[in-house]
């Protein structure tokens, strides 16, 4: 009798715990190498749960967002995940209390696009996928061909705000539920809304997490500068201190005890400076910026390159969806991107010497007094941001325009604007 | 005996122009050229190698002029000198304190590799007072910077010779008497931490036994220093 209430008991406790009802693509199972793959998480909590969602897949970092699931309830949340390989483990876990209470893999299969194929979004709203001809999907000029997949619309502006929209180049609804989507950023940088039929389609803008074209960007000076600038002020006004205690002393005929002290209580006294003063971390974010202009809007693309020899930040904060970008395929890294409420987020875990930088996309242009400058960009910033084809470079615009970033946990953050270039699309 | 106002304040101003300009060239990026050893990592080194070739080369000229008689019958060179010699060099250490904080903070270098750091400075500073308190200016100049050279610069390239070309067994021992050598070995993830250490161990040795032997050497020769 006892075995059997130990049973039921511990059955009612299992049935009480949160869990993973699904886990989708909001492409319908398409994804592309290195790009975000938005993912639909379905929970359910019957005594609710607070707690962190997290996503990981095999690009060398986590996504996690913090979730509430009142008693009784569902919920579903979207969760972004960088994909490079077809053989990648997509999973989710509940994690509370330091440990994983649930994981799910990923409900479906993955299939990767070639890079001549175009990821096209069907809503429901439209029609069926099937009712798509094959001659609509390939276009006459040959260059590209459309792959259509069934999605629901409904978590498309979502993913959109986040940035993590990038993998789709089309997408396809009718023309009441156009009205109601906005996708403000994914046309920025060149994506395509039809509500009739499928049309000759250029891919959008778009960042491969894996991209062997960031490494030229890295800036060859190890010195941070800011911290370079307060060293040498330091020793200069040290330096000139003690002259001036030491030629006191002289000209006023003071003894050598006197001069002793004089010169003792300067360094004194530059040690306690040094030790209440002086910057101590080292860590540089240096930005590298595009901005895109379509005929739909603007967007800005901020590359941020964070380096350390020693300072090793607890979380760096962005004011968007930051996404992992390196120049090549990394080991297990610690690395962890969480969701803020805000549509920001803050990275974990990066440790120098990670050579891991970060994008962050923004759906407007620059902030204020953003004139044209008439220096053009350097060569490497324009062959890494003027990928997509039809952009074409058009000015550099100074540095009022740098994306919002703090860090936290350290004592010295430089952020420098290192080269801004505006992209335009060619008519 | 007594020390110098004048001297004493020219030396302790020479010596943090020296060691400061030496750091604020290297790290600032002053010259026509591009110094490619001196990133972060090498800040410390840098100051300390400077500190080095300060207390090496410069410090002799002052040894014998920095101590003036106290009064007129009073022999020039005594033993005497030795606590006031000391004296200043420990006013130079903690003259020097303030950039070798920023240096170690530049260059992200543990307590220990700092304090060693500053120890080789120390060491060497005793040492030269030493020999030139005990062998005097005179007897102590060509000999001291003979043994200079052959410490500083052939013995490494001695041990560089047989690295490179010899292939047989290293003499990184032999380079280790080399205080640059050794103050190179500061950087961090340097092949052989061990060098500050011994080098310190050596000529502090050397120095203590100078200072104790002292009494049993022939009193050199009066100085040609001035009274002030």
């Amino acid at each position: 009798m006892a075995a059997v209430r130990f049973v039921l008991l511990a059955a009612l406790a299992l049935h009480d715990e949160p869990s993973l009802e699904y886990v989708r693509t909001i492409t319908g199972g398409a994804a592309r190498s290195g790009c975000w793959l938005p993912l639909r998480v379905g929970l359910r909590a019957p005594s609710g749960f607070e707690g962190i969602v997290r996503a990981s897949a095999d690009a060398g970092f986590s996504v996690s967002r913090h979730v509430r699931v009142p008693a009784g309830g569902t919920s579903e949340i979207l969760l972004p995940i960088v994909a490079l390989y077809e053989d990648a483990r997509v999973e989710v876990a509940l994690h509370r209390g330091g440990r994983d209470i649930t994981t799910r893999k990923l409900d479906e299969r993955l299939e990767f696009l070639g890079p001549k194929e175009l990821l096209l979004l069907v809503d429901p709203s439209w029609g069926s996928v099937d009712s798509l001809r094959a001659h609509e999907l390939q276009p006459p000029d040959g260059r590209y061909r459309l792959r259509p997949f069934p999605s629901e619309s409904s978590c498309w502006d979502e993913a959109d705000g986040m940035g993590a929209f990038e993998a789709v180049d089309a997408v396809l609804m009718s023309q009441r539920r156009a009205r109601e989507v906005s996708l403000s950023l994914w046309r920025s940088l060149g994506g395509a809304v039809w509500t009739d039929r499928p049309r000759i389609a250029t891919p959008a803008v778009r960042f491969e997490a894996i991209d062997a074209r960031v490494a030229p960007l890295a800036r060859s000076d190890p010195w941070s500068e800011l911290k370079r600038d307060a060293a040498m002020l330091f020793l200069v006004i040290y330096a000139f201190s003690l002259f001036v205690a030491g030629f006191v002393t002289w000209a006023r005929r003071l003894g050598i005890r006197t001069l002793a002290g004089a010169l003792v209580g300067t360094s004194a006294l530059f040690v306690l400076g040094y030790a209440v003063l002086f910057p101590k971390g080292d860590l540089t974010v240096q930005v590298h910026q595009a901005i895109y202009q379509s005929s739909d809007g603007w967007a800005v693309a901020n590359l941020h390159e964070p380096r350390s020899s020693q300072t090793r930040p607890r979380e760096i904060l962005f004011g968007r969806l930051a996404k992992p970008v390196r120049a090549a395929a990394p080991r297990t890294t610690s690395l962890e991107v969480h969701l803020t409420e805000d549509q920001g987020s803050v990275v974990r875990g990066w440790r120098p010497p990670d050579p891991a930088w970060f994008l962050t996309l923004e759906p407007s242009g620059p902030r204020e007094g953003g004139a044209a400058a008439d220096a053009p960009p350097p060569d490497a910033v324009r062959r890494y941001f003027a990928r997509p084809e039809g952009f074409a470079v058009a000015f550099a615009v100074p540095e009022t325009a740098v994306a919002p970033l703090a860090v936290q946990a350290h004592d010295l953050v430089e952020t420098r604007l290192i080269s801004a270039i505006k992209l335009e699309r060619a008519r | 005996m007594r020390l110098s106002v004048s001297r004493a304040l020219a030396l302790h101003l020479l010596w943090t122009a020296f060691t400061c300009g030496a750091l604020l060239i290297a790290i600032g990026g002053v010259l026509p050229f591009r110094l490619g050893a001196i990133d972060p990592p090498g800040a410390f080194s840098c100051l300390v190698e400077s500190e080095i070739f300060f207390i090496l080369v410069v410090w002799p000229f002052f040894i014998p002029r920095l101590c003036v008689a106290a009064k007129d019958d009073e022999p020039m060179r005594t033993l005497g000198e030795t606590p006031l010699l000391l004296s200043q060099v420990a006013v130079m250490f903690v003259v020097a304190l303030p950039a070798a904080l920023l240096s170690r903070n530049l260059a992200d270098v543990g307590t220990l590799r700092f304090f060693f750091g500053l120890l080789l400075v120390g060491v060497l500073a005793c040492f030269t007072a030493a020999v030139f308190l005990i062998l005097g200016p005179r007897r102590a100049t060509s000999s001291y910077f003979l043994g200079f050279f052959v410490c500083s610069a052939l013995l490494p390239f001695c041990h560089y010779l047989s690295g490179e070309f010899a292939g047989g067994p290293s003499l990184a021992f032999l380079a280790a008497l080399s205080p640059f050598w050794s103050a190179a070995q500061l950087r961090p993830g340097a092949p052989l931490s061990w060098a500050p250490a011994a080098t310190c161990a050596i000529y502090g040795a050397l120095a203590l036994l100078l200072l104790a032997s002292a009494p049993f050497l022939k009193t050199p020769a009066p100085a040609d220093s001035s009274r002030a």
